[in-house]
C-alpha cells in the first residue's frame, strides 16, 4: 500500500479493504449499535474522532521511541493503552468543554475502547510501512469505510425491522446476512486503486 | 468521576505503573529468549521458500549475494537477492532469486525463482517459480501459485480453462515473457491464468525481472558463488 | 455456582461467541480453515486463563478507579507473549493468525471476563472460568471453521474430505461467506435453545 498515492490509499481504505467488510474489525459494535440510523451516525463521528487521534499518537510513539529502543514487543501494550488513556480522557474534556457533543456521542465513547478497529488500524499502519501522511489518511479512510458500512447497515436494518423476519433470524442472525449481502456488493471494489 | 480524596487517585495511578513496569519487565525477559528462535524460524522460511525452486539435491546457501534494486537511492537497505545452491560436490548447481511486482491486481506480488543448467546463457533453465506473497483474488489471480502441468488446481476441472502458469523447466533463451491468453499464446509465451491475465502479467513481470539478473550477469554469479572450500 | 458449572457454562449456555456475541471479529476472520481456528481459540484461552488468574490473585489490589488500564496491561502482556513465543516457536501459525494475535488484546471475552468476573471471585473460580470460556470460544471457532472450510475449500484440518469430485463454493472462504455462515450458525443455536427450554 505504501507505493500508492494519497487517491489510492483513501479509495483502499474505504472501499477495497473496508474496515469491516474485507478486514473483519470493528464487528461487535457494529452490531450492537446499527439498529437505528441516528445512533449510527453518533458512533461513526465517535470512530472517527477517535481513530485519527489514536493514529496521530500512536504512530510517532512506534516510530520515535519503540523502534530505536528496539522495544517494538511493548507495541501492543503501549498502544492499547494509549487508546485506553486517549478515551477515557476525551470523555473527560468533552463532558467539560462540549456537553451537547458529550450527550450525543458520550454513550458510545467506552464502547471504543475495545473497537479492534482503532487498535487494529494503528498497527496497519506500521506494518504497511506508511508514512505519517498516508498513515493519517488511511486512518480517516478507514474510519469513513466504518461509518458508510454502519449507516448503509442501519439503514437496512431499520427497513427490515418492520418486515417480518423469522423467530430465530431476528436480531443478530439476519444482521450477519445483511453484512453478508453487504460484503459481497463491496468485493467489486477489488482492483480499484 | 466524583472527587475522592486526591491521595487515592495517585495511589490508584501508581498502582498501575507499578503494575506496568513489572509487566515490562517480565516482557523483556520472553522477548530475550525468543529473539533467537524468532530469527531462526525468518532464516527457515526464507530457505525453504528458496530451496523449492532449485532442483532436488541443489543446497541452497543464505549467503546471498548483495542486489541494490534499481532505482534504489543510495540510503535503501540492501537486500540479498541471489542466493547459491550447492551440490553434494559443492560444485554451484542453482541460483536462486527473490523479486517482487508492485502491479498485482490488489498489490505487490513477491516471487522465488529458481535456475539451474548454468553453463551458459543458451543452456540457461528456469527451474521453477514460488509465488510467496500475494493478495490475489482467491480462486481468480491466487491460481499463479500452481504451476501447470505439475500441480493440478483444486478448483479447475475445465480442461479449456488455464489453471497455473507455465514456469516450469523452461530455457531463459527462448522465453519471449509475452502473456496472453491460451488461445493466443504461442509456444515460447507465457499463457495467462484464465480470468487472471494482470496478475499472471504481474508475476511474469518479476520473474523476468529475475530471469535477466541471472544471464546477464552469469559469468560474474558463477565467479561470486564459485564453490569455495567446504568444510562439511 | 458450583464449581464444574462454573466450568461448563462457557461451553454453551454462556458461549461467548454464539450466545454472549462476544469476540466476533476474530471468530470472522480466522475461521478460514479449521487449523487457524484452533490456533486463535487456544491462544485466546492462555492469555483469558492467565489474565483471569493474575486479575484475580491481584484483586485486592487493584484500584477500582484504575482498573481498567491494570487489565488492560495484564492482558496485553499475555497477549505480547502469546505473539512472541509463537512466532519463535510456532512460525506458520503466527504466519496465518497474523494480526489477530495483538487483537487478542480487545477481544471482548477476555476484558469482559476480568471485569465481570476475575476481579471479584476468587483465583480458583476464576481459572474455571477463563477455561471454560476459553474453550467455548475455540468450539464456537472451529464449529464456524468447520462449516467454511467443508464448504468453501472441500478439506477439514487440511484433509480432502470429497477426493475432489464436490467442486467447493468459494464464497464461504471469503468475507461474505464468514458474515453469513455465523449469522446462520447463530439462528440454528436460537431454534436449539427454543426446542431445550420448550422440553423443559
Amino acid at each position: 500500500m505504501a507505493e500508492q498515492g494519497i487517491i489510492g490509499i483513501l479509495l483502499i481504505a474505504v472501499l477495497t479493504q473496508n474496515v469491516i467488510f474485507a478486514r473483519f474489525l470493528g464487528i461487535c459494535p457494529y452490531l450492537g449499535v446499527s439498529k437505528q440510523l441516528s445512533t449510527a451516525f453518533g458512533m461513526s463521528a465517535a470512530v472517527l474522532f477517535v481513530m485519527t487521534l489514536a493514529s496521530a499518537l500512536t504512530y510517532p510513539i512506534h516510530v520515535l521511541i519503540l523502534e530505536p529502543a528496539g522495544m517494538d514487543y511493548l507495541q501492543t501494550i503501549s498502544f492499547i493503552l494509549v487508546i485506553a488513556g486517549l478515551v477515557q480522557l476525551v470523555e473527560i474534556v468533552m463532558k467539560k468543554t462540549a456537553r451537547t457533543l458529550y450527550g450525543a456521542l458520550g454513550i458510545f465513547l467506552p464502547l471504543i475502547t475495545t473497537n479492534c478497529a482503532i487498535l487494529g488500524v494503528a498497527i496497519i499502519n506500521l506494518n504497511e510501512k506508511l508514512d505519517y501522511l498516508q498513515a493519517m489518511v488511511f486512518t480517516m479512510g478507514s474510519a469513513a469505510g466504518f461509518g458508510l458500512a454502519l449507516i448503509i447497515f442501519s439503514g437496512i436494518r431499520e427497513a427490515l425491522s418492520v418486515r417480518s423476519v423469522p423467530e430465530a433470524m431476528r436480531g443478530a442472525p439476519i444482521g450477519l446476512i445483511t453484512a453478508g449481502i453487504l460484503a459481497m456488493a463491496f468485493m467489486g471494489f477489488a482492483g480499484l486503486g | 468521576m466524583s472527587d475522592k480524596a486526591p491521595e487515592s487517585s495517585v495511589k490508584a495511578v501508581v498502582v498501575v505503573v507499578i503494575i506496568a513496569a513489572i509487566c515490562a519487565a517480565g516482557l523483556a525477559f520472553v522477548k530475550q529468549i525468543t529473539e533467537e528462535p524468532i530469527a531462526e524460524a525468518r532464516r527457515q522460511e526464507t530457505l525453504a521458500a528458496l530451496q523449492r525452486v532449485v532442483p532436488a539435491g541443489c543446497e541452497i546457501k543464505l549467503e546471498g549475494k548483495l542486489v541494490r534494486p534499481e532505482g534504489a537511492d543510495e540510503g535503501a537497505a540492501e537486500t540479498k537477492l541471489i542466493f547459491p545452491g550447492y551440490d553434494a560436490d559443492g560444485q554451484l548447481c542453482g541460483i536462486a532469486v527473490r523479486s517482487r511486482n508492485d502491479k498485482g491486481y490488489s498489490g505487490k506480488i513477491l516471487v522465488v525463482s529458481g535456475y539451474s543448467d548454468l553453463e551458459s546463457r543458451e543452456t540457461l533453465k528456469l527451474n521453477r517459480i514460488y509465488v510467496t506473497e500475494h493478495a490475489e483474488t482467491p480462486g481468480l489471480g491466487s491460481l499463479i501459485t500452481n504451476l501447470q502441468d505439475e500441480e493440478p488446481a483444486t478448483w479447475g476441472t475445465d480442461r479449456s480453462k488455464v489453471y497455473g502458469l507455465n514456469f516450469l523447466d523452461r530455457l531463459v533463451a527462448t522465453l519471449s515473457w509475452k502473456v496472453a491468453k491460451s488461445a493466443a499464446a504461442g509456444e515460447n509465451d507465457v499463457a495467462a491464468v484464465t480470468a487472471a491475465t494482470i496478475s499472471s502479467r504481474a508475476v511474469a513481470g518479476a520473474v523476468q525481472v529475475a530471469a535477466s539478473l541471472v544471464s546477464e550477469d552469469l559469468d560474474g554469479l558463477k565467479a561470486a558463488f564459485a564453490s569455495t572450500a567446504r568444510s562439511e | 455456582m458450583s464449581n464444574i458449572s462454573e466450568l461448563t457454562k462457557g461451553l454453551w449456555k454462556e458461549n461467548p461467541v454464539l450466545r454472549l456475541l462476544l469476540g466476533m471479529c476474530p471468530a470472522l476472520a480466522v475461521t478460514t480453515a479449521v487449523e487457524y481456528a484452533v490456533g486463535m481459540g487456544l491462544s485466546a484461552t492462555f492469555v483469558l486463563l492467565s489474565s483471569n488468574v493474575v486479575v484475580a490473585s491481584l484483586r485486592n489490589i487493584i484500584p477500582a478507579k484504575t482498573r481498567l488500564p491494570c487489565f488492560i496491561v495484564i492482558i496485553a502482556t499475555f497477549v505480547t507473549i502469546v505473539d512472541l513465543v509463537l512466532n519463535g516457536f510456532a512460525h506458520d501459525i503466527h504466519k496465518s493468525l497474523g494480526i489477530f494475535i495483538p487483537l487478542i488484546v480487545v477481544n471482548c471475552v477476555i476484558l469482559g471476563r476480568a471485569e465481570a468476573f476475575a476481579s471479584k471471585r476468587p483465583v480458583f473460580d476464576s481459572f474455571l472460568d477463563g477455561l471454560g470460556m476459553g474453550l467455548g470460544f475455540t468450539l464456537a471457532l472451529v464449529a464456524l471453521a468447520s462449516v467454511r472450510e467443508i464448504l468453501g475449500n472441500g478439506t477439514w484440518l487440511g484433509m480432502s474430505l470429497t477426493g475432489g469430485e464436490f467442486t467447493p463454493v468459494l464464497l464461504f472462504v471469503l468475507p461474505p461467506g464468514a458474515f453469513i455462515s455465523l449469522g446462520f450458525l447463530l439462528a440454528g443455536m436460537n431454534v436449539i435453545e427454543k426446542r431445550r427450554q420448550a422440553n423443559g
